[in-house]
Order: C-alpha cells, then structure tokens, then sequence
C-alpha cells in the first residue's frame, strides 16, 4: 500500500480541527451519548422562547463540544437567527487569573466585531468616558474623539490586548475599568438592541456563543473556592445580563462543584456532552458504542474502495481494542490512531503498533495522576459514581474519569461515571482496587 | 502477513532506537502543523536533532533554544525567519522558564523548590503554558509545521498538568528511555544505609502510614536536629515511591534547617537527575561537594549529570576525583569508561573498563560496552570475547547477541554470526535490525534461500529497510531487473536514507553500469 495513502490517513486523524457543520466526516452518536442532541436541547429552547436564554454547554476535553456548537450555529441560521459565535482565544481571557471582567470585555470585542451593521456608539462612548484614565496607562497619547469609528473600535480590541500583554499594567487597567463593567454592560446591551432592530430580513434572533471558557484554568481562591467559581457563580447575574441570547461554555469540573445546585438554580440544568458509551456499568463492551466508534474512523478514512480489516487495521481484535480504550472519546481516539500509525512502516496497523500506542497512552495517565489520587479512582471504578468533591472535579477535569449516560429499563436517563479505561491496566491502580476490594470484605 | 498474539494488559513500552524510528515516520508523513513532545535528556536532544537532519534532507527545519525565562512561545516563533518554508521546529530550554517560575514562587534561589512545584502542583500556572493553552488555535492557524518540544520530564509533566489544552492537540509523545534508572535508584541505595532497600519494601497502605507517622512528628518535634531527620526520611520514602517531587520538596526542608547537610544536597541532585533536571542537579552536587569535597558518591553522580548534558570531558574530571578518594568504586570506573567512549578515546575507554571488571567482574553492562569500544577499533576477535563475558552474565542481552553477529560477521564468520542472531531474535523477534543482519550473513554465504526469507521476515517491522536489503540481494545476483524494481520501492518510502546509501554500497557494483539504476539514483 503506498506511503501516500498511510501519510493522508494519518493527517486525516488530526486531533486539533474540530469539524465545520455538514461535514461527511461528522457522525452523529446522539443514540450512544444519551441521545442528547445538541439541535434540540440547546438549540429549541432558544428558537421557541418568548425572553432572552442564557445556556450552558459542557463536556470532557476534546469530547467533540466545538464540532457540536459549530453545527447548532449552522442550524441555528437556518432557523431565522444571527448567530455571533467566537473561540476565546488568549486576547480574550489571561492565562494566570481571569477575571470576569474579561469574559464582559471579550463579549463586547467579539460582538463588536460581528455585527457590522448595528451603531457602535453606546460602547465607544462607554470607551470615550474611561478614555483619559486609560490613557495614562501608556495605551496611547492619541485623543480618542479624533479617532475614525473603524479605528475606535480597534482601540476597543487593544485595550483587551493589552491587559494581556503588559502584565505590570493588567491590575492597574482592570482597576480602571472594573467599576465600570455595569455601566460596560448597558452599553453593550444598546448596541445589541440596535442591532436586533438592525437583523436582516427573515432573521428573528440574536444568539451569541462564546467557546473555550472552559480553557480557563483551575485557580484554587481562598474558602476552598476556584477561579471557576468566581467568575461562573459570583457573576452569574452579569453573565445573564446580555440582551441576547447567550451559550457558554464552562469546564465540566463545575458541574460538580459544591455549589452545583447554586448553578442550577441559576442557569437551569447545564447541557453535557457525554462520553461515546463503550463499554456498560457493567464492565461489558457495548457493540452500538463500539460500532459507532468504528464509523467514526471508516468516515475519517473514507475510501470504499479499501476494506478497514485487514488493510487498514490487521485485525478486528485490535480494531476493536483501540475502540475500547479511547473510552468512547474523540480526541482520543484520534491520538491513539495517529500513535499507532506512527509505529508502521507501512498499512496494516498492526495489534503490536495498536498497543504500542495503548501503551505510551497510558504512560500520559500514569504522568497525570498523583499519588494519592488512585484510591479515589478505584472508588468511582467500584461505585460508578462521583460525588461533589473538589478530588472528583480534578478527575472529571483532567478526564481519569468520563461522564457516561443510559436510559434504565424505566426509560429514565441515568448518568454514570467510569474511570478511563487505559488506567485500569495500570499497576498502581489494580494495587488500589484490591485493597478498597479487601477493605470492603472486611467491613462485611 | 502474521502478526504474533498480543496480551492486552501488557504494555508494550519502546526502547531509543523505536523511539526515534517513530519520530522520523510521523516528521515524515505529517503534512503541515502538528506538536510532538520529545522526553529526553539535554544530550539525547542534541542527537535527535542531528539525527533528524541527515534523515529527512528534504524538510527545512530550524531549532529555537530558549536560553532564558520567556513568557509568551508564540511571539519568540513568529518572529524567526523563513517561517513560510519551515517543515520542523525543534524547541529546546522550555525548562527555563519554568525554572524562572519556580524562583518566583520560591523566592530563594538555592531554596528553589520549597514549595512543591517540581512537576507542576495546582496553586498556579507558569505564565509560558498558561499562554500556550489559550493560544494553540492561534498555534494551529498560522504555522503550518511541526512543533517539536525537547523536554526533560519534569516539564513533560509541567505540560499535562498545566498547559492541559494545548497538550492535548499532541500527534505522540516520543519517550526516550535512558538505562540510567538503575543507576539512580543505586545512588540512593549508598547514602540511606539500607533504609531505601526497607522503603521499597513497603506497600502502598504501608507507605501511606509511615508517611502520616513522620508527619506528625514533625508537627510535634520541638527539636530542630530531629526534625531535620524526620524530613530526611521522609524524603526517601518519596523516592522510594519514584515521587520525586515530593522528595526534593522535603530534601529542602532539611536544608533549610541544616544548610550544610551534605547528605541531602546529594540526595536533592540525584533525585534532580532523574527528573531530568541536570543543571540544578550539578548545583547540587557541588554544594554538597562544597561542605564535603570527600563524598566520593556526590563526585561520581555529579560525573554521571555532566555525562546526561554530554559535558564528557567535565564528566571524566569528575569521575576522577571520584576514583582518586575511593579507587574501588566500579562503577565510575565503567561511566568513566562510557564517557571516553563517547570522545572516541577508545583505548582509555578499554583501560577503564578493564578496572571495573577487575573490581566487579559482574558487571555486565562493562562487558558489553568493552565489546562496543573494542570493535569500534576493529579489534573484533577481543571484542567477541567481551560479547561473550556479558552474555554469561546476562544471557538476554539481545543488544548483545546482535553486536556479536556484527563482529563475527567482519571477522566472516557467517555462521557464527547468524547463530548470535538468532538468540538476539529468540529475545527480540520484532527487531528489524537483527533480520537484516542476518540475511546478509546468508547472503555473503550465498545461501540465496535463506536470505530472502530472513528479509521476507524483516518486511513484518521494516519495509523500507526490507525492500533496500532485497534490492542488495538481487544484485549481488545480477537479477538487475528485481533488483531496480525494490530499490525504487525503498527509496519511495525513504529517498533520502535509501539513495545515498544505494550511491556507495559495494552490493550494487553489478548493476551500477545499468542505465536505470543511474537514473534511479541521480
């Protein structure tokens, strides 16, 4: 088989594009993720609701939540709504401690920048006030009025950049500007009312969805709190407060804080993004979230001409153990077909190369989990559950553990929740499940 | 095509050699951006990146050392030149910055990990990789190459705790295992007067206990010495447990009682050894060595970190004042050896193995390194003898076996030299390597038959390799028309490696007046 063909197939596994809507390559898992559908879930309540929704959306680490909102967009502008959807990107949110402040500033940019049509005034004023302030700040010597409009709204991006970029300035400008983040609002709010009067033809709605919240960090604040907690439930009121409607989204670690209940009160139940279900409660494998899996990769591959066992993979065996082991995650699916690939020469994708790629796989969870953390991993091994710990959040967070979901035989959605299954071959984590095993002999 | 059964739950770990093979294939085959991470020591890195630039001639790569503390990685790539071009960015010294973030939260310089944030704890984030994991779209958008970070494994780990987005768009992780394990953990051995033996004894539960046990008498201990003591312990429990973090976090507390404590200066180095932090495992060495110039372990350790930077000659320095307080020590008398291997000073390489085995006539590793230095001399019958002494010694040394075969085969000795082979692939059947040598054997034996097949076996893990070595056959036959046909698949999936050894190797000098082949190889 020629080298051209291994080098598209291995380019085609690429873990860091999430896939535009309508792509052939998208399969839709919903009847393996708890049936959740993004287009009905998120998407519904916003098309049929009288007032302004403001949602949240979560989900594991490249578990496929981008691929997911990038097709809620699509069906959303079909469906008569404008949609301002942006990526949080480092201009947007300091890597050392966001504030929410940034996420208001980061709103307002990308809002700013997506809806050409609407009067920037009420933000630019917003700006011209707070002008002589920042000013001093060595932003610019230039007068703000002399500015054109176009390059008004520029000094809008760099005042977010540089809070960025000169980290001794950053408290100082934050200083400046949080008093004002009120007044920031109501000013962001009448340009999305101008806006809203200013929507094309046959477009009833305005939604804004701000990805990759959930980059942010784990910070431990003071009282046992995060950096998360600031800013998701401290503001939740000013997050709420956009006269559109808004999706966000946020770390799934949150989901679970101690304050879930606080969360829910607040923003309604968050949307999740579950795991592909690979394997039962039970320890079984499960066929539907295995073929699925496998879909996934036969589009990814898409040649018909060439059968998937054995000329791309030696062996279903093989095949299927890879499908097990990403735990029914996309990215890492995609890692551990690129891993593999990398120890061939040429196609197959031998069960050696497979577990090879099993094996440095592993080694990463071996790396990431600490010491004391294996007792807690072979609890939820045992008990199927978490419970709203600050330990849980760190594995929820850093994916030793996946949220699954299934329907029980009363048609009743159940979550439930896994240890990945490239720990559980793991030595460190087989000791630990025998001792919990001989400790709950014991206590009977 | 067969391939052998595997058992799932065993893991299936890579030496150097597969290691680098798979870094080249995935450099190979990538097209446009991806980031791989490299775990390695600073020396190994230096060889990678040679390595990689007389195997892939046709990619354009650059390497940014980073020399000191930088905060933001995007702005230091944008700015170099020729990026439009660029196929491969190696990145080296990712450390620093890490380093210079530890100071911070340290505050004292010699102190540096008071807190305990070798390996990346939760309290924060070290400015480059928070940077790094909010900005990988930009990453991902405007560079249109392979990223290569060389790190040390500290920084690895920094990587999956701290920059977890950013690490996760990763093509592999490339682990390039070193045999100095064994080392360290010997190290630790000498200084702790067999409570490190004890320690490793312990079960997880047992460890658990002991630790909590310290822990309160150091909450208790009103008495400065022995609380000292208390932290001293504790540290080895760490490193018992390959916590290493940990154990240098309660080295420190020791030092910061007793300032002048060489023991934990040394155990501090080792531990920064084996995380791979090798500058500030020399500093730690030389406080100790300040306080005690007569610690002949802390000399020798100290000369086995320079040796990981490939610092030899500061290494042999090193290894020398070593030997000069304790003569007996053989094993700086077999690093000794390895690093004047390394400086191509073969003949004092042999002397200084031959006081090691003198010493300890046990020590395998001595034998087979001998054998290398020996052979690299061309002194093969010697060096067959070396061979030989290892593998009493350790009869699956397959390394060995398969230098072995090497040296009989220079010597002609083909039978003897397919024997060795064989045993190295009893040990090792997947090493493509051994095949290959072997079918070579049969071939300057001209047993035709049992070539092809040794070949034919070498295709399962190389094919390029493979389709080269059966080009080699057929024209040593004269079969020219095979011989053009296998070349060209060789040299379809590595042009590079394959038309530049075809321009030189005698095996072809019967088909080299042919017309195709001198178009094949232009």
């Amino acid at each position: 088989m020629s080298q051209d063909l291994l080098s598209r197939i291995y380019n085609s596994f690429d873990p860091f594009e999430p896939l535009p809507a309508g792509d052939p390559a998208y399969v839709d898992c919903a009847e393996v993720r708890g049936d959740t559908n993004i287009l009905v879930d998120l998407g519904n309540k916003i098309l049929r609701s009288q007032r302004m929704v403001c949602q949240l959306y979560t989900g594991h680490r490249g578990g496929g939540k981008s691929t997911e909102l990038l097709r809620l967009k699509d069906h959303l502008e079909k469906n008569g709504c404008v949609v301002v959807y942006f990526a949080a990107d480092e201009d947007d949110i300091d890597p050392e401690d966001a504030e929410y402040t940034d996420i208001l500033l980061s709103c307002t940019r990308h809002l700013l920048e997506g809806l050409k049509d609407a009067d920037p005034k009420p933000i630019l004023g917003w700006l011209g006030d707070r002008w002589n302030d920042l000013k001093e700040l060595a932003l610019t010597e230039i007068s703000f009025e002399n500015l054109s409009i176009e390059a008004q709204i520029t000094q809008f991006a760099k005042l977010t950049a540089n809070i960025r970029a000169i980290p001794s300035e950053r408290q100082k400008i934050r200083d400046k500007v949080n008093p004002h983040t009120i007044t920031l609002l109501n000013a962001l709010n009448e340009f999305i009312e101008d806006a809203k009067r200013k929507l094309p033809k046959g477009k009833t709605h305005l939604v804004a969805i701000a990805d990759n919240l959930d980059r942010i960090v784990p910070i431990p604040k003071e009282h046992g709190r995060t950096i998360h907690d600031e800013i998701f439930l401290d503001r939740a009121q000013q997050l709420q407060g956009l006269n559109c409607h808004v999706i966000y989204t946020i770390p799934i670690s949150m989901v679970y804080s101690s304050r879930a209940s606080d969360l829910r009160d607040i923003y309604g139940d968050p949307q999740i993004l579950p795991m592909v279900m690979v394997q039962t409660p039970e320890g079984q494998t499960d066929e539907v979230g295995i073929a699925k899996i496998i879909e996934i990769i036969t589009k990814r591959i898409n040649r018909t001409d060439i059968n998937l066992v054995p000329d791309i993979f030696g062996s279903m065996e093989g095949l299927q153990r890879l499908c097990l082991m990403s735990g029914g995650h996309v990215r890492n699916l995609m890692l551990l077909v690129r891993s593999a690939i990398d120890y061939i020469d040429a196609l197959p994708i031998t069960d050696r190369a497979i577990q090879r790629s099993i094996t440095q796989a592993r080694d990463t969870f071996r790396r990431t989990v600490e010491q004391e953390e294996w007792e807690l991993l072979a609890k939820v091994a045992l008990d199927k559950q978490i419970d709203n710990a600050e330990e849980y959040r760190k594995l929820l967070f850093n994916r030793c553990v996946l949220q699954y979901v299934y329907f029980d035989a009363d048609g009743e959605l159940q979550p439930w929740y896994d240890v990945h299954p490239l720990i559980k071959s793991i030595q460190q984590f087989k000791d630990a499940v025998a001792n919990l095993s001989q400790d709950k002999i014991e206590q009977q | 095509m067969k391939s052998e059964a595997i058992d799932w739950e065993q893991d299936l770990p890579l030496d150097a050699d597969e290691a680098y093979q798979s870094l080249v294939r995935s450099l190979r085959r990538t097209d446009g951006f991806s980031l791989l991470f490299v775990r390695c020591s600073p020396i190994q890195g230096e060889q990678i990146i040679t390595d990689i630039g007389n195997d892939l001639k046709d990619k354009n790569i650059q390497v940014l050392e980073l020399k000191e503390s930088i905060e933001n990685l995007y702005d230091r790539i944008a700015a170099l030149d020729d990026l439009e071009h660029l196929n491969i960015l190696f990145i080296k010294g990712i450390e620093q910055s890490i380093f210079a973030y530890e100071d911070r939260e340290g505050n004292d310089i010699n102190l540096r990990s008071l807190s305990p944030q070798y390996g990346g704890t939760w309290h924060d984030v070290p400015r480059v990789l928070g940077h790094l994991n909010l900005s990988r779209e930009r990453f991902r958008d405007n560079f249109k190459f392979c990223i290569v970070f060389l790190l040390p494994e500290f920084a690895l780990r920094y990587f999956i705790r701290r920059a977890p987005d950013f690490f996760d768009w990763r093509s592999n992780i490339y682990d390039f295992p070193t045999e100095k394990a064994l080392v360290d953990q010997e190290s630790f051995r000498l200084v702790s007067d067999g409570s490190f033996d004890e320690y490793q004894q312990l079960t997880n539960e047992q460890r658990i206990a002991k630790l909590c046990e310290i822990k309160s008498y150091i909450d208790e201990s009103t008495d400065p010495t022995r609380t000292s003591e208390l932290w001293a312990e504790k540290g080895l429990i760490h490193a018992a447990a390959k916590e290493y973090e940990e154990a240098i976090a309660s080295f420190d507390r020791v030092l910061q009682i007793k300032p002048d404590d060489h023991q934990a200066w040394n155990n501090r180095g080792i531990a920064l050894g084996i995380l791979g932090i090798y500058e500030e495992a020399i500093a730690s060495y030389d406080r100790a060595l300040q306080i005690n110039p007569d610690e002949h372990q802390a000399w020798y350790n100290r000369g086995y970190a320079l040796g990981n930077l490939g610092r030899y000659e500061e290494a042999i320095t090193s290894y020398d004042r070593a030997l000069q307080i304790n003569p007996d020590e053989h094993q700086a008398w077999s690093s000794r050896g390895y690093a004047l291997g390394n400086l191509g000073r073969y003949e004092e390489a042999i002397t200084s193995y031959d006081r090691a085995l003198q010493i300890n006539p046990e020590d395998h590793q001595a034998w087979y390194n001998r054998g290398i230095a020996l052979g690299n001399l061309g002194r093969y019958e010697e060096a067959i003898a070396s061979y030989d002494r290892a593998l009493q010694i350790k009869p699956d040394k397959h390394e060995a076996w398969n230098n072995r075969g090497i040296a009989l085969g220079n010597l002609g000795r083909y039978e003897e030299a397919i024997a060795s082979y064989d045993r190295a692939l009893q040990i090792k059947p997947d090493d493509h390597k051994a095949w290959s040598s072997r079918g070579y054997a049969f071939l300057r034996l001209a047993k035709f038959d049992e070539a092809f097949a040794s070949f034919e076996k070498e295709m399962e893990f190389n094919e390029g390799s493979a389709y080269y070595d059966k080009a080699c056959y057929y024209a040593v036959q004269n079969q020219i028309d095979e011989a053009i046909t296998n070349l060209q698949k060789a040299i379809e999936i590595d042009s590079e490696e394959y038309l530049n050894r075809a321009k030189t190797d005698s095996d072809f000098d019967n088909i080299r007046h042919d017309r195709r082949f001198q178009a094949l190889i232009q």
